[in-house]
């Protein structure tokens, strides 16, 4: 990838993050869920102290007062140098971002250094077992009572939950109002008494994702991030963070999951094994979307810098991710064949055991963060402004 | 976008809005008129003039300057030899050293009155388009495929030889060689079966051996950018007529755009259009600044991508004009068919796909 043009201080970045990566041990990531959170929790400490995580958050905030295109070239060179992310992505790209923008300076004080540095883990309790797409129609309650609030109610596919130390949980703090306009925003410490975590086993085998169960919690009035009731609008922003920031890092993992790719069919093939006809235009596919994608983002980047976020080409951005990512691990696994069935078995020239487990994981992504639908009806709606029904 | 390429687009803009109205292009896509009028308008108002090397009395600009404009040909569905006066001269003067007489060939085309065709089998990579060699001085075989062949004054050819690829400028009206117009069913553009039995190569040859094929390959590269531009430009127009269409047709006593399956076809094809506007700024944005090899990388990718995007969003747009998209009178079937014409030229996606998991894969 290349940097923007005329711009020689990203340049001058990129070089001294290569520099770092260079010089700094680079953990390998374990397979086991619980150890791999371990390490890499480790490891965005270890990043957070040599100023690598919240690059383009201001300095106020904890971060490096840089712009959203350090960040880019950042997650490019980690990329590159086969270094995995911070563990706490739906800190730091999801939900931080938004209590940035509408916490108080208390709040910000007392939440963004530890959600930084990865001491203190975030989860994002939006979805419930009866709103999904239909987000608002949730219905966990938060009351209030005195100087706390009462939080009684269940989420469901809470990523982390159970290694995180905060929720950002949406809840009804009005259940006259219309729906929209009953909800905040609270930040909840997971340690609280009456919450519990059941983590739930994914597709992949690997439990990320998690039911919460809040049974009469006790909340202090002061966790309350923004107005009361005023929850929703702080949702849209995170949820456009969601479409938009973490769609940027994964965009840099498909670039070089494609060329590992490469170049194991490379390997397989001077080691004498068989290439399927059908391999080069899959791969060619696959780089094709990539390009695609991270030409989108270029676009992406300048609205970020421009400060046009959130926007309804958050979702433009969201659906192309979406097709950009199947299409990627689909096109690279299906050249497995049937030794897609045999996951240590070389046969095929690839990885089958990684291949096969991202293609099931990428079948996520056209749910979380609003289902590809959901992103289609935002876009007729706010993009294309059709009238409605 | 460089503010050269802002004021080619507003040049290129104004004349089209001035000169290219409803009849004149029903007439060309028709095939009622052989477009020579258009050509020399725009050859007076200094377009074949624009990517030509100053020194050789042209404006100088880059072709990365040209992308946008193309797109808009796409829009309007301009038809005419863009591709044959306005890019592959200007890389020819720039990238080689001709002799003072073909330099002089070159040149005239810029007029307008003079046309160049472009003789190349690499418009396709899994179909052959035919061969052509030289061998003792001479160039025989034939290439079934050449756009604007049956009004050009001048052919560039691609050949073999036994050293290697060549690069050839021959008159059309040299001996020995036959242009033979065929059928065609890309709206506007004529085509021709090019054939060459002895015909003398001695004079004709611009380049050969490795520096034939980095020219060549340039050329391709820039050909694929400006086909996939203007299929972005077609898309896009695809796309508004399909808006203006589903926001004023109604059924059931509502606009068809009310209903949830049509909304969601519009917003995957809006999504289409963007990422391939999005690709085509950065193709341009990175041509100045990439090595040979890269360009035609990003050529292919854009190419694959615009010719398989843009077809989707050509037949969404049909599907969602219901019974009127289907009409000849409605010009939505123009932009398909060009849409499919296009897709083909200098590969379609399954084509460049696999091409460029050959050159990855060898990389
Ligand atoms: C891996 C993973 C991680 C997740 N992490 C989190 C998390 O950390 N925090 C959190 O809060 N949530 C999380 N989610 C939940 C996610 O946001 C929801 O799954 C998603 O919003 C869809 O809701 P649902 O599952 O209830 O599906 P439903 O809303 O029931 O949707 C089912 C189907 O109906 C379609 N549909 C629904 N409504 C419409 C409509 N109006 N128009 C057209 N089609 C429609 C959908 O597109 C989908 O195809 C995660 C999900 C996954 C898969």
């Amino acid at each position: 990838m290349t940097d923007p043009p005329h711009d020689p201080t990203l340049a001058d970045y990129r070089a001294s993050v290569r520099d770092w990566l260079a010089a700094t041990d680079i953990p390998s990531v374990p397979l086991d869920l619980d150890h791999r959170f371990e390490v890499l929790k480790a490891w965005q400490g270890t990043l957070y102290d040599a100023g690598w995580v919240g690059i383009s958050w201001s300095r106020e905030s904890g971060g490096q007062g840089l712009t959203p295109l350090h960040q880019l070239v950042f997650s490019e060179e980690l990329a590159r140098a086969r270094a995995p992310m911070p563990i706490g992505l739906i800190g730091l790209d999801v939900v931080g971002p938004s209590i940035d923008t509408y916490a108080s300076s208390e709040q910000r004080a007392r939440l963004l250094p530890p959600l930084l540095s990865g001491d203190e883990m975030w989860c994002q309790g939006f979805s419930e077992p009866n709103a999904g797409s239909d987000l608002a129609s949730l219905r966990t309650t938060a009351k209030i009572d005195g100087d706390r609030f009462v939080v009684n109610g269940q989420k469901v596919w809470t990523s982390w939950a159970h290694k995180a130390r905060w929720c950002a949980l949406l809840a009804r703090t009005d259940s006259d109002a219309p729906k929209h306009r009953g909800i905040s925003y609270i930040a909840v410490d997971m340690a609280t008494p009456g919450v519990s975590v059941r983590p739930l086993v994914q597709m992949t085998g690997d439990s990320e994702f998690c039911e919460v169960f809040f049974d009469d919690v006790e909340v202090p009035r002061g966790n309350l991030i923004g107005d009361l009731n005023a929850g929703w609008t702080i949702a849209q922003d995170t949820l456009s963070h969601e479409r938009g920031s973490y769609t940027l890092r994964r965009m840099v993992e498909y670039d070089v999951a494609v060329e590992e790719a490469f170049a194991e069919i490379r390997r397989h093939r001077s080691a004498g094994g068989t290439v399927a006809p059908r391999t080069l235009e899959q791969l060619g596919r696959a780089y094709v979307s990539v390009r695609g994608l991270e030409a989108q983002t270029r676009k992406t980047m300048a609205r970020k810098v421009r400060g046009e976020v959130p926007s309804p080409y958050d979702s433009v951005d969201k659906l192309s991710l979406n097709e950009v990512e199947q299409r990627v691990y689909s096109s690279i696994s299906d050249l497995l064949g049937p030794f897609r069935l045999t996951p240590h078995d070389p046969s095929a020239g690839l990885d089958s055991a990684r291949w096969v487990k991202d293609h099931y994981y990428s079948r996520a992504v056209s749910i979380y963060g609003g289902t590809s639908q959901v992103q289609r009806n935002i876009i007729a709606d706010r993009l294309l402004e059709l009238p409605r029904g | 976008m460089g503010s050269a390429a802002d004021d080619v687009l507003t040049a290129v803009t104004a004349f089209l809005d001035h000169r290219y109205g409803d009849g004149i292009r029903l007439a060309l896509l028709e095939g009622n008129d052989d477009g020579a009028s258009l050509r020399q308008a725009a050859a007076a108002d200094g377009w074949f003039d624009l990517a030509v090397p100053e020194k050789h009395g042209g404006v100088g600009l880059a072709l990365n300057d040209l992308v946008p404009a193309f797109r808009l040909f796409g829009e309007r569905l301009a038809v005419g030899p863009f591709v044959e006066q306005m890019v592959l001269p200007a890389l020819l003067l720039s990238e080689l050293n001709l002799d003072e007489a073909t330099r002089l060939r070159i040149q005239a085309l810029r007029s307008g009155t003079h046309l160049l065709a472009w003789a190349d089998p690499g418009i396709s990579l899994d179909w052959c388009a035919g061969t052509v060699s030289t061998r003792n001085g001479r160039l025989n075989g034939e290439i079934r495929l050449v756009r604007y062949a049956p009004h050009c004054s001048e052919l560039l050819v691609v050949a073999d030889s036994p050293a290697g690829a060549q690069l050839c400028l021959v008159a059309a009206a040299a001996s020995g060689l036959s242009i033979e117009s065929i059928e065609s069913a890309d709206p506007g553009v004529p085509l021709a079966i090019v054939r060459f039995v002895d015909v003398p190569a001695s004079s004709a040859v611009m380049a050969d051996g490795m520096d034939a094929m980095r020219v060549i390959a340039l050329m391709r590269a820039w050909s694929r950018i400006m086909f996939a531009a203007e299929l972005t430009g077609m898309a896009r127009r695809a796309l508004t007529l399909t808006l203006d269409h589903i926001v004023t047709r109604e059924q059931f006593g509502a606009p068809i755009a009310t209903f949830q399956a049509v909304r969601q076809i519009a917003a995957t094809a809006a999504q289409r259009v963007i990422l391939l506007e999005n690709f085509s700024e950065a193709v341009a944005e990175d041509a100045s600044t990439q090595s040979a090899d890269l360009l035609s990388l990003s050529a292919m990718a854009f190419k694959a991508a615009a010719g398989e995007l843009a077809r989707g969003v050509g037949e969404d747009a049909i599907q969602l004009h219901g019974g009127i998209g289907f009409t000849y009178e409605y010009e939505l079937q123009w932009y398909y068919k060009r849409i499919l014409a296009l897709r083909t030229w200098y590969g379609d996606e399954i084509e460049l796909m696999a091409e460029i998991g050959r050159l990855r894969l060898a990389a």
